[in-house]
């Protein structure tokens, strides 16, 4: 479908593909710019994380974007670095404001738009369309 | 036009984060068409359409195929048929409908 959009300047379109990595394996390299591989610290989160990476690799997705979410502490980091072997690129901290919003059913920028897990998607985005 | 995809094991948190980057990008002025992919389909909440509203959107790929009508045509029409205003410059498209009964 992405690829069939007509190229229309100023336009960003996003996907949030479904949770695993088919939607990535099925994909096609010229149909995306960039992929956000979104891992939380524990093993099966990062293997997920692993073979995203491994498959946008091959596909030939130009970026690779690796975002590290929910991190209480170095310890989570070095978590991460350890199952999948890079840095992540974003360290987004876990942060009760996203909690409180997924209880009330309502977007964490609604819920908080200063907290720390904003600051941090805010960088995301202006490296991401920049 | 930039085409970025977010992806993860089910619950990082990858909703979360694509809706959240959609309405930074539409806050900055950029035209953000977000397409919801996901089985359990739920970013409309992380964009700030509500629950209920969410809940509601219909499922192209269920109207589309298989025993719904065929649509013909350039994919720029079946966007502008089948997306809903998320916000200011901010629209979705949503591929499966929310089924209450599918398991998370």
């Amino acid at each position: 479908m992405l690829g069939e959009l007509e190229d229309k300047p100023g336009r960003v379109v996003l996907v949030d593909l479904g949770g695993g990595v088919m939607t990535v394996a099925r994909g096609d390299k010229s149909q995306i710019d960039a992929l956000v591989v979104v891992v939380e610290p524990y093993p099966r989160s990062a293997e997920v994380g692993r073979r995203l990476l491994e498959m946008a690799a091959q596909k030939g997705v130009a970026r690779r974007i690796v975002v590290a979410n929910k991190i209480t502490g170095a310890e989570d980091l070095e978590a991460i670095r350890m199952f999948l072997g890079v840095d992540p690129d974003v360290v987004i901290p876990d942060d009760a404001s996203v909690r409180g919003a997924d209880r009330e059913g309502i977007s964490p920028i609604d819920h908080d738009p200063r907290s720390p897990a904003m600051g941090a998607l805010r960088d995301l985005a202006s490296s991401l369309v920049a | 036009m930039t085409k970025i995809a977010v992806a993860g094991k089910g619950g990082s948190g990858k909703t979360t984060v694509a809706g959240v980057l959609a309405r930074m990008w539409a806050e900055s002025g950029l035209d953000v068409l977000t397409v919801d992919a996901d089985e359990n389909p739920n970013l409309g909440i992380s964009l700030g359409m509500g629950v209920d509203r969410t809940y509601q959107l219909v499922g192209a790929r269920e109207v589309m195929l298989p025993d719904g009508p065929a649509i013909a045509g350039p994919m720029e029409d079946v966007v502008e048929q089948f997306a809903a205003d998320a916000g200011e410059r901010l629209r979705i498209v949503q591929v499966r409908k929310f089924d209450q009964f599918r398991p998370g």
